[in-house]
């Protein structure tokens, strides 16, 4: 996400404020801020956190932002009182962790060691350890979708699925269940599913029946090849296609059950130099098909998955 | 642990009286505008969607956010919780300029 918003009266003035996830892991720091700036950096200054900004509401205007860095890329983050002390939490999700010892995405939690009117955020906690991550999370709220009286985690991820991670603990201490999934995205490029990538999830009950539903934004880039081709080029086009996706097929192969971050420098040599021959053998054929046919479209859109009870 | 967040209150002010057992999910259907078209953010996409009253009028109006000069977009609800209707929509402004969460 570039801007993902989250409306909450943060520091209890009785105004409304923003807050948002980021995307860049470059963040620059504060600056020409009017209002306070939400810490996210330990003791001796050192920026501990995912990036969030944060747009302080006064007097019905909002002053401008304050930027607070940094570790991971494309965050997203959701305020709840996690620990029921009165004050606000933060729920964050990642889609890239630039610590690579912490796997695909992750969903953390910042206390609030400081109060319901000056917040100060704890390093992040994850919690999903011991869970193997197998997929990129892009957004997390926490919900209490069982109704059991704990707060479980949904997620949204690279991919458009939609997850719960039950609580399986106590008030005390949770323990999060692996996860289920609500909704399977796509599961690659292709657009299997209307709704596309990336998924930014908020709950609430859209309809009012009572059910709780999840509001979903997403990214998509749309293949428009189609749209503009010209009867005289579709057979040119046919035959570069079908070598296009011979390409895509064997590329997918050669990555299929691999952590790239996971492996060590020379497994990453020879799989890049894997990759490069198959680029080099497919380019007369991927080269000429890019820049002669190949056209997109991107988009955002919102979504509404309803809940239901069978 | 309970949810307490303002955000959560405007969703409490929208359903009072949800309940969440474990619901399962229907698949979606897409927010349109007043005219039929698709409420979208445009190029390079990334919506990301809040529903909460943001003008004060206790009704909630979807706010969302996109990649494209990370900008915001407020989009009022003139129509009622339940039965939202989207017309047009206003960038967020902060410090007397649109905001923007750049993502560069």
């Amino acid at each position: 996400m570039g801007f993902a918003p989250q409306l909450v009266d943060i520091n209890g003035d009785g105004l409304k404020d923003i807050i948002s996830g980021s995307y860049c892991g470059d963040a620059p720091q504060p600056e020409g801020h009017t209002g306070h700036i939400v810490p996210v950096k330990d003791e001796n200054g050192k920026p501990v956190s995912e990036i969030f900004a944060y747009y302080r509401q006064i007097d019905g205007t909002y002053a401008d932002r304050v930027h607070v860095a940094i570790s991971h890329i494309h965050s997203a983050c959701s305020p709840v009182d996690w620990d029921g002390d009165g004050d606000f939490d933060l729920i964050t999700a990642a889609r890239i962790v630039l610590d690579k010892s912490s796997g695909l995405g992750l969903i953390n939690l910042m206390e609030n060691i400081g109060s319901r009117t000056e917040p100060r955020f704890a390093r992040p906690m994850n919690l999903l350890e011991g869970l193997e991550i197998k997929t990129a999370i892009t957004s997390a709220e926490a919900f209490d979708w069982d109704g059991d009286g704990l707060l479980d985690l949904l997620a949204g991820t690279e991919w458009g699925d939609i997850l719960w991670f039950r609580n399986e603990g106590t008030a005390e201490a949770c323990r999060f269940a692996e996860p289920t999934v609500l909704k399977e995205g796509s599961k690659s490029s292709k657009a299997e599913k209307p709704w596309g990538n990336r998924l930014a999830i908020f709950v609430t009950d859209w309809d009012g029946d009572g059910v709780y539903d999840i509001i979903t934004g997403d990214a998509r880039t749309e293949d428009i090849t189609e749209k503009f081709l010209k009867e005289e080029d579709r057979p040119e086009y046919e035959q570069l296609k079908a070598k296009v996706d011979e390409y895509s097929s064997k590329v997918s192969a050669l990555y299929e059950g691999k952590n790239y971050r996971r492996m060590n420098a020379k497994e990453r040599a020879e799989l890049t130099k894997a990759a490069q021959k198959i680029r080099e053998e497919y380019r007369p054929y991927t080269t000429p098909y890019y820049r002669k046919f190949y056209k997109t479209r991107s988009h955002g859109y919102v979504w509404i998955f309803r809940g239901i009870r069978e | 642990m309970k949810r307490t967040s303002l955000t959560v209150a405007a969703l409490l002010l929208v359903a009072a009286t949800a309940t969440a057992q474990s619901p399962q999910l229907a698949d979606p259907f897409q927010v349109k505008m007043a005219d039929g078209s698709p409420l979208e953010v445009g190029e390079i996409g990334h919506s990301a969607p809040v529903y909460a009253d943001f003008d004060g009028d206790e009704i909630p109006d979807l706010i969302v956010g996109e990649f494209k000069h990370g900008a915001c977009r407020i989009y009022k609800n003139y129509g009622t919780a339940h039965n939202p209707v989207f017309k047009d929509f206003k960038f967020f402004v902060a410090g007397g300029k649109q905001a923007t969460i750049p993502p560069d």
